[in-house]
């Protein structure tokens, strides 16, 4: 069992830790990014903003009413019932932690990353707190 | 009744899918509404056949140094461009470097006309190459599997296959992987390359492959390379292979 402290810089320059730690089986930890409750009514607006890569972009959520979602990840209806919180924010943070190869992007990470252009080095998608007002959302979404 | 075309639908919608699950490549035009479908198929109404118009005028237009013009040594077009562009990239013998077409007009421009280069994406290049690249309508993408094409065809799969930018994304993943699948409202086609120059529905006007390709390396948050520089040619080269076989459809039109 490792555990080891990275730093991580959100958009608007704030600089985080984020504590992980790897568990026996080779899976990373993630504890919450911030202090403050998430909002689930501000992970709505954010998960919709197409500025911010939303997630309708690739996934569908049938309750809402929005037009034109996409189909390439899976459905995000019911997903609170499915995953924990916990490995919901590990995936929102960085997919790579679970598939290596998967095309999901990482809304919290700026490790490993390839090229990143000038306007966007050294930022994550989403800040900490966008993160858990996601998460916050998404936890909403019980079969 | 009502059963019976349910049926036919669903069985029409099957083999439509049978069809593009199918192993050869599929055009862009595919993955089109029938609107732009219709805007590329009536050249009175291709909104690209603007600059083609304006490629025939240049071809004549004397150079203001030496006063010669393309038309002077390639009096028809039609005949002496026949199936010219479809033969780029590829390495030139006499220039000792692996270009594209864009590139070997500009080096005719130099060194036969005495003036200076077009600027890669400026309007001028852009209709002369729509123009050239019309005279191989019709005929079949092909790509040289020679010595000299082949590393460059490598280099490309390679750039092709790498994650990049903030979203993390590689071409592949999205145009060898998920082609077929909802973006948002629109299907991913394959990214294929027979229509270029393509005038594209969202930028308004006529652009170059290698503005297709800064456009998505932006799309995903990546820094993109210079236009000419060596990897914009190697996919171009790896692109060609992929798209070898599909008919060419220069000028076309896209989304």
């Amino acid at each position: 069992m490792g555990f080891k402290i990275s730093l991580v810089l959100g958009a608007g320059y704030a600089a985080i830790w984020v504590a992980t730690s790897v568990l026996s089986d080779g899976v990373t930890a993630i504890y919450a990014l911030t202090n403050t409750a998430g909002d689930p009514e501000n992970g709505l607006l954010v998960l919709r903003d197409s500025s911010k890569a939303s997630c309708l972009i690739c996934h569908n959520i049938a309750s809402l009413p929005d037009r034109d979602q996409g189909r390439i990840g899976p459905a995000l209806d019911g997903v609170a019932t499915r995953y924990s919180e916990h490995d919901l924010r590990l995936r929102l943070i960085d997919a790579r932690h679970i598939n290596e190869k998967t095309v999901m992007p990482p809304y919290f990470s700026t490790e490993n990353l390839f090229r990143v252009g000038q306007k966007w080095q050294g930022k994550t998608i989403y800040t900490a707190q966008e993160v858990e007002d996601v998460l916050a959302f998404l936890m909403g979404l019980e079969d | 009744m009502k059963r019976l075309a349910l049926i036919l639908i669903i069985c029409a919608a099957h083999a439509h899918a049978q069809t593009l699950a199918g192993s050869g490549p599929i055009s862009g035009y595919d993955f089109m509404e029938p609107t732009t479908q219709q805007l590329q198929d009536d050249d009175f109404i291709n909104p690209a056949f603007f600059l083609v118009d304006r490629g025939l005028a240049l071809w004549d237009q004397p150079s203001p140094t030496n006063s010669k013009s393309c038309g002077n040594c390639h009096q028809d077009i039609e005949t002496d461009m026949y199936d010219v562009s479809r033969q780029y990239p590829k390495y030139d013998t006499k220039l000792s470097k692996f270009i594209n077409l864009e590139m070997k007009i500009n080096s005719e421009i130099v060194n036969k006309l005495d003036a200076s280069p077009l600027a890669p994406g400026s309007e001028d290049l852009l209709a002369l190459t729509s123009l050239i690249g019309l005279q191989s309508r019709g005929l079949p993408m092909a790509s040289a599997s020679n010595a000299e094409t082949q590393p460059w065809i490598e280099r490309g799969n390679t750039i092709y296959k790498t994650k990049r930018g903030q979203l993390n994304l590689s071409c592949a993943d999205c145009h060898q992987d998920h082609w077929g699948d909802r973006l948002r409202g629109d299907t991913i086609s394959q990214g294929q390359i027979n229509a270029f120059p393509i005038f594209r529905l969202i930028w308004g006007e006529v652009g170059s492959l290698q503005r297709m390709f800064t456009w998505c390396m932006n799309a995903v948050r990546s820094e993109p390379y210079n236009n000419d520089s060596d990897e914009y040619l190697a996919l171009e080269a790896f692109l060609t292979k992929r798209a070898q076989g599909l008919t060419i459809e220069t000028p076309g039109v896209r989304r």
